[in-house]
């Protein structure tokens, strides 16, 4: 059914309802009994007394009626209402319709299919009920007339930033035009077949965004064609709270909808909202699941962080039992029953994975390293199975090799300049396990290997590393900055330390690149003094928000060992990357200064290069300009080992991604294969060609679609072309958290039941004059396609009770004014 | 056959209703029933009417010797009794009277069948009827006699005749005063459409001329109560214009105008102290004359 038939209805509903009591009271006149009669002269004079009044009464009766049919006309047609409310508040006539009413139209069609969308409930899912309601409109349309865009929420998913690099807007833009466009102005055979395969799509939902793409295609409609907007969602508080009245976004979402309601005046209508859900939505949920040992070593106990959620308004309190696996073995009971309240999280849950349960096996293993796949699950279960579980890959290593490029050797440790690191990298723990029995457990995997600079030049290449530290050294060689670059590039760590050895000029000519390079700002001269009895200046932490400063930030006393220590005596001024030296995507990051001045001094610099990163320190790694390690409460220890981790954690970042986010896996000359192959959480195997980035082989896979582990292989092909594994690594993809907050929308207001507000209120909250049209599955309007009600203001409740009043009024006039006299 | 035609409006049922009952009124018959009551005239004799042929068991008192002489044949003498009362019934038989509605008969039907029973019992006490028929005019009239002819040509005169044209009820009751002749008992059955002052004029007439009279007002139950529930084209009859009216909303100020009507009726009537009965077609005739006697005598 195109708008313009719509307008017709607007037009028509009314005066073919108003015409009906006309109609019947004309052919009623022609109907009535005739009477030869006698007594005409008494029946003359009464009438000629009484006529004034009579057709009064008639007119009144007539007017009654009409009155009565047309409400409950417009009643039963709200389409038909919001026309006629539309010409009346815009004085508009009937040119305008007219016009319309044989346009084409083109219809968008809002699709949530976002991983709420699979809840289910009495055998059915939001989804299913969703794309009911889709087909129903689509195919209500003109085969070869009309036409369908439509704007599905996993088209405008857009996935954050993969290992700390980000996409820039105008990119995320032209993925999603991208993808929209190629479910745009389709003809009706198409977009039936499209809805119909579309699946939900484990994302989360941006409607402020679909919205938007939905009025870019409206906008792009010639303005003679009608336009029309039908949203189909869940309404889950995951995906509209922000945008309902007191949200954040509540301001733009209206904005937007302003600009569809005056893009579909044109031809007359209102958008339509049609809630898919279900009103007692009820979740358990895996809302994070994470680990704080970014890397993995042989031996190493990790605990699992787990936080689970009951999302549900007003129910009981649940209990929730929860169980892990690793690599698909036997199930364990993963602590007792936590007790949750509706609406409540539990984030403190922690499951301790001993080393035997990551323990290398095989020597490939230990010579190779291994991933884990650790997967854990709420045993209750609910309507919504997909986040019940979720799932971790943990990268275990054999260890974590280091290379530290020491700029002053010397055999007293206070004059060596990485003595105190190389011990503080390497530092084990010796506890007491269960059986009373000394064990000594690796606290930490790495494995330091100390070279002299004069033996840079020997070094092929650097990726049998995964960072490497420059510590005062002069200068580096040209091939050496080459490999460097190569290494960080490719996704590895570098930490430069200053001192007094380093040939600033050089290392801004070969390192700095005017911001091209790998160090992350220019050099200047030394600041500060180095006379060991000039003052002391404290650190003060400038980016808080720094992964390196996370757990100093956690509360005040971790925060003090930062702050409160006077351990900076001398070190190097810097100008942070200016102007054209500025990376958008890449800049530098000063994550600790020094107090001195009214701005900090930098410190510690951050910024990213290629894949990888490069921590700059202005100061020693040994006390050659500081007393760091003399300050006597674990600073550098903490300082240190965070920034290695920091740096070293690509690849379980890489292992553990979000729905839509590409896998990308930097090959090492040890790590090429004829042969890579993808096999996703449903057993399916695809190749993958590896790529080129930067000069370097890459593997990169985009299709992460589901939740689950993938897992990638490398093969080498045998005589007879079989295909001989390699290696093979795993990662996991997780449905983004929010999406499981299922409950409706309801607002800030409560009732004294704790209820909110329902979502056609809340709308016409947020909404305002804003017109739109709002329907519900199981609603009375359900399957009306196109001709939805006004739930916003209930209109059509209105007027039907108009309707009856009016229905009663006549009939209450025509009995008294045909009343028997006694 | 005269006497077969007109039997259709002796209700024997009626008859049987009205026979005990005493006409012993002041106004209406002084001497209605020989030997009850003294009449106020005298002198009155018996007149021939008419020779019809012996029948066995004929009171051979009245066989006439004289034509047996002429004629070889027996025929017998009838003769007219004349008495001191004399009824003339004038009977409506306009357009309007054609009206009836439902189960009931036409004001017409009823008014002959009235008139007819009247004439009947008039005759049955050996007191002469009459009969005027009138619309606009009296266009056929029988003058009061006691025979059984005479009430046969009252009943066949009652069935020919169709209802057509307007009332004119003051003119035909300045005529009816002047053929009735010396004082009778006029008994008008009409239903009155006409002027009310024509009316007044035409009693005030009669009671000039010492006539007593008695109006039966006959209507319609449709016409007293107006009961019509849905859009009705009333078609005027007697030259009325038809009007398409919703009756339920008319009911009230139609049902005031007869009110109005017949109060001025019973007035004028009153005043020409003339009877005034309004009878509905829908009640039985006899209860209506059992009525009206009772009614009368209750007055003497």
């Amino acid at each position: 059914m195109t708008t313009g038939t719509l307008i017709g209805i607007g037009i028509g509903v009314p005066l073919a309802a108003a015409s009906v009591p006309v109609i019947i009271h004309l052919i009623n006149l022609t109907r009535y009994r005739k009477v030869d009669w006698a007594a005409m002269e008494f029946l003359l004079a009464a009438y000629k007394k009484t006529r004034k009044r009579l057709q009064m009464e008639s007119l009144i009766m007539l007017l009654l009626r009409v009155c009565a049919i047309v409400l409950l006309a417009l009643a039963f047609f709200p389409f038909a209402a919001d026309q006629v409310k539309a010409w009346f508040s815009e004085g508009l006539g009937l040119g305008r319709v007219s016009f319309a009413a044989n346009a084409p139209l083109h219809l968008v069609v809002v699709l949530d299919n976002s991983a709420s969308m699979a809840y289910t409930q009495e055998g059915q899912t939001s989804f299913e009920r969703a794309k009911k309601y889709g087909l129903g409109v689509v195919d209500s349309l003109t085969q070869g007339r009309d036409r369908v865009s439509i704007v599905r929420l996993s088209d405008i998913y857009v996935p954050r930033g993969i290992g700390g690099t980000t996409i820039s807007e105008e990119e995320q833009a032209k993925s999603r035009r991208r993808r929209v466009g190629q479910s745009a102005n389709l003809d009706i055979e198409t977009a039936r077949r499209q809805l119909a395969e579309t699946t939900v799509a484990a994302v989360d939902t941006n409607m402020l965004v679909a919205l938007r793409e939905a009025y870019r295609l409206m906008d792009v409609t010639p303005t003679t064609d009608a336009a029309a907007l039908v949203v189909v969602s869940d309404f889950a508080s995951s995906g509209w709270q922000e945008l309902m009245a007191g949200g954040a976004q509540t301001g733009e979402f209206k904005d937007v909808l302003v600009k569809i309601n005056e893009r579909m005046a044109r031809t007359g209508g209102a958008p339509i909202f049609y809630d898919a859900g279900f009103d007692d939505a009820q979740n358990l949920a895996i809302t994070s699941l994470s680990c704080d040992d970014r890397v993995i070593g042989d031996g190493m106990e990790t605990r699992i962080n787990v936080e689970v959620a009951n999302f549900s308004r007003g129910g009981e309190i649940r209990n929730i039992s929860l169980v892990y696996r690793v690599d698909g073995r036997e199930a364990k009971p993963a602590g007792g029953k936590v007790q949750l309240a509706a609406g409540q999280r539990n984030g403190d849950i922690q499951i301790v994975l001993k080393p035997e349960d990551l323990k290398l096996v095989s020597e490939r293993e230990k010579k190779t390293g291994a991933s884990r796949h650790i997967e854990v699950e709420i045993v209750e279960p609910d309507g919504l199975k997909g986040d019940n579980r979720r799932h971790l890959v943990i990268n275990v290593v054999p260890d974590v090799p280091i290379l530290v490029v020491n700029g002053v050797a010397d055999k007293n440790p206070r004059l060596d300049e990485t003595i105190y690191l190389e011990t503080a990298l390497g530092i084990s723990d010796n506890r007491m396990d269960s059986d009373a029995r000394r064990e000594e457990v690796r606290i930490t995997p790495n494995r330091v290997v100390s070279i002299q600079p004069s033996q840079l030049t020997a070094q092929e290449s650097f990726l049998d590393y995964r960072l490497v530290i420059l510590a005062n050294v002069a200068s580096l060689p040209e091939s050496t900055v080459t490999k460097l670059e190569e290494f960080v590039a490719a996704g590895f760590g570098l930490i430069i330390f200053d001192g007094d050895r380093v040939d600033h000029q050089r290392y801004n000519r070969d390192l700095y690149k005017d911001g091209k390079g790998l160090l992350p700002c220019r050099l200047k001269g030394p600041e500060g003094s180095t006379d060991i009895t000039a003052k002391l200046y404290k650190l003060v932490p400038v980016d808080e928000g720094h992964p390196v400063l996370s757990i100093f930030m956690r509360d005040v006393q971790s925060r003090a060992l930062v702050t409160d220590p006077e351990v900076m005596r001398n070190w190097r001024g810097v100008d942070l990357p200016q102007g054209a030296e500025i990376d958008p995507l890449r800049p530098a990051r000063v994550v600790l200064g020094i107090n001195r001045g009214a701005t900090p001094q930098p410190f510690m610099v951050d910024r990213g290069f290629g894949r990888g990163r490069v921590v700059y320190v202005s100061s020693t790694a040994s006390e050659r300009w500081n007393e760091l390690w003399s300050s006597g409460n674990g600073l550098p220890l903490f300082l240190y080992h965070e920034t290695v981790n920091y740096l070293t954690n690509s690849e379980a970042r890489y292992a553990n991604l979000g729905i839509g986010e590409s896998f990308r896996r930097a090959l090492r000359v040890r790590d090429i294969a004829p042969v890579y192959q993808i096999k996703d959480p449903a057993g399916a195997v695809s190749d993958i060609p590896a790529t080129s980035e930067d000069g370097l082989p890459v593997i990169e896979f985009a299709g992460t679609a589901a939740s689950g582990v993938y897992t990638l292989m490398a093969s080498e092909r045998g005589d007879s072309g079989q295909l001989n594994p390699k290696w093979q690594e795993r990662f996991a993809v997780n449905a983004e958290a929010r999406e499981s907050d299922l409950v409706k929308v309801s607002g800030e207001e409560r009732d004294e039941e704790g209820k909110g507000k329902d979502v056609g209120a809340l709308l016409k909250d947020t909404l305002g004059d804003v017109p739109f049209n709002f329907q519900k599955a199981g609603g009375e309007r359900e399957g009306k396609g196109l001709l939805a009600d006004d739930a916003g203001n209930r209109l059509w409740l209105w007027l039907a009770a108009l309707a009856a009043f009016f229905f009663l009024a006549e009939t209450l006039w025509s009995l008294m004014i045909s009343k028997p006299e006694q | 056959m005269a006497e077969l035609a007109g039997k259709q409006y002796l209700d024997p049922k009626v008859l049987n209703q009205i026979r005990h009952l005493e006409m012993t009124a002041r106004n209406v018959v002084e001497g209605f029933i020989s030997g009850l009551h003294k009449s106020p005239y005298k002198g009155f004799s018996v007149e021939f009417a008419q020779h019809r042929e012996y029948v066995p068991g004929d009171d051979l008192r009245y066989l006439d010797w004289k034509a047996y002489g002429k004629s070889d044949k027996y025929y017998i003498k009838e003769y007219e009794e004349e008495t001191n009362f004399r009824a003339l019934i004038a009977v409506d038989t306009s357009e309007s009277m054609r009206f009836q509605s439902g189960e009931a008969p036409s004001k017409l039907e009823y008014a002959k069948t009235m008139a007819a029973s009247l004439a009947y019992l008039i005759q049955r006490q050996s007191d002469a009827a009459g009969l005027a028929l009138f619309d606009e005019k009296v266009y056929d009239f029988i003058p009061a006699a006691t025979s059984h002819v005479t009430l046969l040509r009252m009943l066949a005169t009652l069935e020919q005749h169709a209802p057509q044209k307007k009332t004119n009820i003051g003119e035909v009751l300045h005529d009816v005063a002047q053929r009735a002749g010396r004082r009778s008992l006029v008994l008008v059955i009409s239903d009155l459409f006409d002027d009310i002052q024509h009316l007044k004029k035409g009693l005030e007439h009669l009671r000039a001329r010492r006539h007593d009279a008695i109006v039966f007002n006959v209507m319609d139950e449709q016409e007293l109560n107006f009961n019509f529930d849905r859009l009705t084209q009333f078609k005027g009859l007697e030259g009325y214009p038809q009007l398409l009216v919703d009756p339920r909303s008319l009911r009230k100020a139609y049902l005031e105008e007869v009110a109005n009507f017949t109060s001025e009726a019973r007035r004028h009537c009153l005043r020409n102290r003339t009877d005034f009965v309004q009878v509905n077609t829908r009640s039985a005739l006899g209860t209506v004359l059992e009525a009206y006697l009772a009614k009368r005598m209750g007055t003497r």
